[in-house]
């Protein structure tokens, strides 16, 4: 990331990413802590209101529950201690009869009731009819007249139980004795056949109740009755007692707890026996036809006593509740609008839900703004970080940037600055190195220039000597050129400006020829002027007459003599006479030469001549050096060389040695001297492949063209 | 290639390994060590088994040090190849260098 970047990008963005990646760290605490805080907020604030909701409906069904329980408990007893009365009334009255029938000549009142179909209506009174719209018989109006002894005791019953419409005894032997206000007459009647009859005389001492029915008179109305029985226990006749249905349905319609709230009798079989819409047309009394689920409905009815529950009644959701009515064996209830009594959870829950609603919004705005605010401190935060940071990674590469300046002003020359350390740090101690390499710098050049005056002034002396020693040497085109019998060629490539190797060849009278190859010890100027030294001295003691051997042996005298640089030449010397062809020669130390001759079919080859040499010149006084001696038939060649030639090296040291020196030269035995040595030469150079030439190179070749004639 | 130079010193002896190449370019050090280590030694050795090349500059330095212990003991040259011997030979050198082949 840093990478490639200047100084001061890096130190900024460094400074950055520590003072952002805190700071980041610290706000993204304080984000989540207010994240979190938030969510808490509105948990908080949901828990209320569905805690609320709860409470409020819970409180407000327990009350209705309650409250409900209290009618229906209260109603049950209440009808339950109406019908113990009328039942009480019943047994009493069943008594009575009993006693009439036991004894009738005791019972000697003389009431006489009417006919019913002659009775007035409205008023109560005894009256009668016989089933079948028959004639009383002697022995029906005896008991008639016997049964009429009650009249006391319905008419007191009548007047202080206004409820009950209707008192009336049917006998087995056919005749109904009723006392009530009722006169409907009908001749098909038929008592003994009737349900409360029925009932009445197959459940024998006990009041039977006949629950809610239209008699044929079109009357609804309840029914209380009990059979009357003989010594034996036959049934004799059934006492009952019809008990207005107005008057309990008021009773029960009054007990609502509102007018969203209803309550109703249930029979023995869970049939609507007291409802408020029992009058209309088509009412269907049956339990299903009122409830959904009624089998749950009514396993609620039975397990639920005492407590209130869900049913839906005609189609509304209500809270019900049940009591037992003992005596009957019937069921009150009430039922109130679940609508109605939840109404004010409703409206608690949509105000609570309001307020909370309010307060986590604003709880919501409170944090937004608590948010942008943590948010826009962060960017000014932020902001304010990366101006410090680039403010001060400014006040760190602003003084770098000008020793930059400086220094690249330095590579371009200018030592004159005035390079100003601006802080006591590294930078200010790189500003006073760079001042001192300021000041360095101006006495080098000058050294430099000093050195660089020097050097030029030796390498131009070098050049001279170079060629002062190029001049030593004789050129090769003259002074022969005009000697036929002589083709003779050398050169001379020193290893620096000047070399310690040398040739020379010169004619010390007209019929000979001398030649020296030499290889001074060392190199450059001390080598090549002891090298002069040496040149002079052989050239100056070679006569045409002198012993060669003696001709070293003096010059090495006086060269050892003058040595104190422990030089030493190797040097090889030869006259050849050129009228005969022969060849003196004497050798100090040097390499033996190469001689070309022809056999008898005319090839020519090259065959190095191995006389012993002497030491070579300049290493101890005294030495004796013999002159050896040699025969050259027009058109051989002598080829002398210094080791310059062999030991020449390429880049991994090998030498050009003997070998391929002699397969060269046997390769070209055609070459002239002076197409030979420079071939060789190349020869040398291509092998050394560019490495660097360790040794001066020199070689010389002579071919004996023809004998001189003598003059 | 340039040449190594171990010395080995007794008892008033001294020897000379040297291998490499005896050249122009490192004959001045060893031209050094016998300007500054020869001072009391009597029998002075060059072993030059694993010398390669000789050229004129080394046998001028093994001049020298003939030259020097020529005043104050012996001096012998040990084992050169049969290329070293050949120069010895050529440069007439075996004539005033004690060497053992």
């Amino acid at each position: 990331m840093l990478k490639g970047k200047k100084i001061k990008a890096k130190l900024v963005l460094t400074m950055l990413i520590l003072t952002l990646g805190t700071l980041l760290l610290v706000y993204l605490e304080m984000f989540f802590a207010i994240f979190f805080l938030q969510d808490t907020a509105e948990t908080i604030y949901h828990e209320i209101a569905e805690n609320a909701e709860g409470y409020t409906s819970e409180e407000l069904l327990k009350e209705a529950e309650e409250a409900m329980m209290a009618i229906v408990d209260a109603e049950a007893q209440a009808t339950n201690n109406r019908f113990s009365t009328v039942a009480g009334l019943i047994e009493q009255s069943v008594d009575y009869l009993k006693d009439i029938y036991a004894d009738p000549g005791a019972f000697t009142g003389n009431y006489r009731p009417v006919p019913l179909k002659d009775a007035p209506a409205d008023i109560v009174s005894a009256r009668y009819s016989v089933a079948g719209g028959k004639s009383l018989t002697n022995s029906l109006s005896r008991e008639l007249k016997s049964i009429a002894n009650i009249e006391p005791l319905f008419s007191s019953i009548m007047r202080h139980n206004p409820a009950i419409d209707d008192l009336y005894i049917g006998t087995a032997s056919g005749i109904l004795y009723e006392y009530t206000a009722e006169n409907d007459y009908s001749a098909d009647y038929a008592h003994t056949q009737r349900p409360w009859y029925k009932k009445a005389a197959s459940n024998p001492d006990s009041v039977v109740w006949m629950e809610t029915y239209v008699d044929p008179f079109g009357k609804a109305c309840i029914t209380a009755a009990m059979a009357v029985t003989d010594d034996r226990g036959n049934v004799i006749a059934v006492l009952a007692a019809d008990i207005r249905f107005n008057e309990i349905m008021e009773n029960l319609l009054a007990r609502g707890i509102g007018k969203y709230s209803t309550s109703f009798l249930l029979g023995e079989a869970y049939d609507l026996i007291a409802y408020r819409d029992i009058y209309d047309e088509g009412f269907d009394p049956s339990f299903s036809a009122h409830f959904e689920d009624a089998d749950i409905v009514k396993e609620n009815l039975t397990k639920q006593d005492g407590r209130a529950f869900f049913a839906v009644l005609d189609g509304k959701e209500v809270y019900m509740c049940a009591s037992r009515i003992p005596i009957t064996g019937w069921t009150f209830c009430t039922a109130a609008d679940k609508d109605q009594i939840t109404r004010p959870i409703d409206t608690v829950k949509a105000e609570t839900q309001e307020i909370l609603a309010s307060a986590a919004s604003k709880t919501r705005k409170a944090f937004a703004a608590l948010i942008i605010g943590v948010a826009s401190s962060f960017i000014i935060v932020a902001a304010s970080a990366s101006m410090i940071a680039s403010r001060f990674a400014r006040s760190i590469t602003g003084p770098l940037e000008r020793i930059k300046e400086h220094a690249a002003a330095i590579g371009e020359g200018n030592f004159e600055q005035n390079i100003v350390k601006e802080t006591e740090d590294e930078i200010g101690e790189l500003a006073e190195c760079l001042d001192d390499i300021q000041h360095d710098l101006i006495g080098y050049t000058e050294n430099l220039k000093n050195v660089t005056a020097e050097k030029e002034r030796i390498g131009a002396e070098l050049s001279v000597a170079a060629n002062i020693q190029a001049s030593l040497l004789p050129s090769v085109l003259s002074p022969f050129k005009d000697v036929d019998e002589i083709d003779i060629y050398a050169l001379m490539d020193p290893a620096k400006e000047v070399g310690g190797d040398f040739y020379d060849f010169f004619m010390p009278d007209k019929y000979h020829l001398a030649f020296v190859v030499a290889d001074v010890s060392g190199k450059g100027v001390p080598a090549s002027l002891f090298m002069v030294k040496g040149k002079t001295l052989i050239k100056e003691h070679t006569k045409p007459d002198s012993d060669l051997g003696e001709v070293f042996s003096t010059v090495n005298d006086i060269l050892t003599e003058s040595n104190t640089e422990e030089f030493f030449i190797t040097a090889y010397e030869a006259v050849i006479d050129l009228r005969s062809g022969e060849v003196k020669f004497v050798n100090a130390g040097h390499e033996h030469p190469f001689l070309m001759e022809r056999d008898e079919t005319g090839a020519a080859h090259y065959t190095e001549l191995k006389p012993k040499a002497g030491l070579a010149l300049a290493v101890m006084e005294g030495i004796h050096y013999n002159t050896g001696s040699f025969m050259m038939q027009p058109g051989d060649r002598l080829f002398q060389y210094t080791d310059g030639v062999p030991e020449a090296a390429d880049k991994t040291d090998q030498l050009y040695g003997m070998d391929r020196l002699v397969r060269f030269l046997n390769d070209h035995t055609d070459m002239t001297p002076e197409e030979l040595l420079p071939s060789l030469r190349d020869d040398i150079e291509a092998f050394a492949d560019g490495a660097d030439q360790y040794d001066d190179i020199a070689m010389l070749c002579f071919e004996f063209v023809k004998k001189m004639e003598e003059q | 290639m340039a040449m190594t130079i171990e010395k080995k010193e007794g008892n008033g002896t001294l020897t000379f390994v040297l291998k490499g190449r005896l050249d122009t370019s490192t004959a001045p050090e060893l031209q050094h060590e016998i300007d500054t280590c020869l001072n009391g030694v009597k029998e002075l050795s060059f072993e030059i088994s694993g010398l390669e090349y000789l050229s004129s500059a080394g046998l001028r330095t093994l001049l020298s040090a003939q030259k020097t212990m020529n005043g104050q003991g012996t001096m012998k040259v040990l084992h050169p190849k049969d290329s070293v011997m050949e120069i010895f030979e050529i440069t007439g050198f075996t004539d005033i260098l004690t060497i053992i082949k």
